[in-house]
């Protein structure tokens, strides 16, 4: 059963980034024959694919009011299409690919797919892509707050169009993006041409890389948005309680899930392998066990992408609740703000 | 599913362990173990909102107030909505109010 799962790969950027250029460029990979896309809107780019769905966004608010835990009913009723044409034996398909409209809010596309009593046990979110427009990326960044919760969500970043992009404008936009997720692989397209490989490779360290941050351009301002945006890592020396862990974590993401873009790494729980903990606002996606570390140091490191709160708050309320838990992990400030609270 | 109130749901949790051996199947013993082991910590934690948890077999959970209400959660997430609608508070581990009772707590020991 479990390997009638179906990958979904989420595939999000800004209006005009380059998302439709890209997908088109994949179709003709050999190893996309058989994967259905479905999209919000056609753009200006055509299409020409064989399974190739449009649905009217369709979102549901869910009581609670929360802008991620929407229930995006137009995309549940589209997959359980899928399920269904695939069952019947009239679809073959190995993949899904969706690609949200330039404006649309990610989380509520990965909370329907993770959350729906049918849909869940059919799909898994493998990667959220995100594009970035390689010359008008600064622009975005600056003045839109949903492109920057498409970076901070992503997985993988592509920037686009560098091809005609300046590249000190480039490096620039690496360093943003570092800043807001430094989580994401940050990867370069030429005239939206990326090979499908490149994107969808194992990631060769599952624990998020810390690089060293570029200091942030001086004395630019970087806008309203990013200013507020912020990203820490934590590392803890010795094991966690994974029992208390799950505790702290799933009350701080009910209290504050809405400001918590990303909570993304690897936990050393005491066990033979490390826990891979991946989540995106209210929605944990269900955290890995896996048997063994394999070529990784064993130690606990979790990065948290955050609007509006102060990190200090994070680590002392980390250290209170480690108290009266009595895990011993002690935490180590690794990747403190990384671009100065500005 | 539930044949009382034919609701679909699972009441596991994303915290609550879920390895599975070699044949896909939930370890239920640590899936025990990890829900006691929460349901001590999480008392610990309710005792400043004047809130108690406990464990439901076959899953869930029951909080309840001081006055003697009590409210059934689904699974371990559900928790936090039902102790707010309870104690007219938020849990929020980033309160420093809640951190300094922590804290106190450890001063004390």
């Amino acid at each position: 059963m479990s390997e009638r799962v179906l990958p979904v790969t989420i595939v999000t950027g800004f209006l005009g980034s380059g998302k439709t250029t890209l997908l088109g460029y994949w179709l003709g990979h050999p190893d996309f024959q058989h994967t259905a896309v479905i999209v919000n809107e056609f753009g200006k780019v055509g299409l020409d694919h064989r399974v190739l769905r449009r649905i009217e966004e369709n979102t549901i608010l869910l009581g609670g009011g929360c802008a991620c835990c929407n229930v995006r009913a137009d995309l549940v009723k589209e997959l359980a299409n899928l399920i269904n044409a695939r069952d019947r034996g009239e679809l073959e398909v190995d993949r899904v690919v969706i690609e949200t409209s330039g404006l649309a809010d990610p989380a509520p596309i990965l909370f329907s797919i993770m959350t729906d009593s049918m849909i869940r046990h059919h799909y898994r979110v493998d990667y959220v892509v995100t594009c970035l427009d390689g010359v008008n990326g600064l622009l975005h960044l600056d003045g839109s707050a949903e492109s920057i919760k498409q970076i901070a969500v992503a997985d993988r970043v592509i920037l686009t169009k560098t091809d005609i992009a300046d590249p000190k404008v480039l490096a620039r936009l690496e360093g943003r993006i570092q800043a807001i997720n430094p989580a994401a692989t940050v990867l370069r397209a030429a005239c939206g041409q990326i090979e499908p490989e490149e994107v969808f490779a194992k990631e060769t360290a599952a624990r998020p890389e810390r690089r060293k941050l570029p200091l942030p351009d001086q004395g630019h301002d970087h806008g309203s948005h990013t200013t507020q945006v912020h990203s820490i890592s934590i590392g803890f020396t010795e094991p966690l309680n994974w029992a208390a862990f799950g505790l702290w974590l799933s009350a701080l993401l009910y209290a504050h899930g809405e400001n918590i873009f990303r909570v993304k790494g690897l936990i050393d729980t005491g066990a033979e392998g490390p826990v891979m903990l991946n989540g995106v606002q209210h929605i944990i996606h269900p955290p890995q066990h896996l048997d063994s570390w394999g070529e990784e140091e064993r130690r606990s490191e979790i990065v948290f992408i955050m609007r509006d709160i102060e990190p200090r708050r994070v680590l002392e309320s980390l250290r209170a609740f480690q108290s009266i838990i009595g895990a011993t992990a002690r935490i180590e400030e690794l990747n403190l703000d990384p671009y100065g609270s500005r | 599913m539930c044949m009382a109130c034919s609701q679909m749901f699972s009441s596991i949790h994303w915290s609550d362990r879920q390895k599975t051996d070699e044949r896909g199947f939930v370890d239920q013993g640590e899936l025990l173990r990890t829900r006691l082991m929460k349901v001590k910590f999480t008392n610990q934690v309710l005792e400043y909102y004047g809130l108690k948890v406990s464990g439901r077999t076959g899953g869930g959970y029951t909080v309840s107030d001081r006055k003697g209400r009590s409210l059934l959660c689904q699974d371990f997430g559900d928790l936090w909505p039902k102790a707010q609608q309870l104690s007219g508070r938020t849990v929020d581990p980033l309160d420093p109010a809640l951190i300094a009772h922590l804290s106190g707590d450890e001063a004390r020991a």
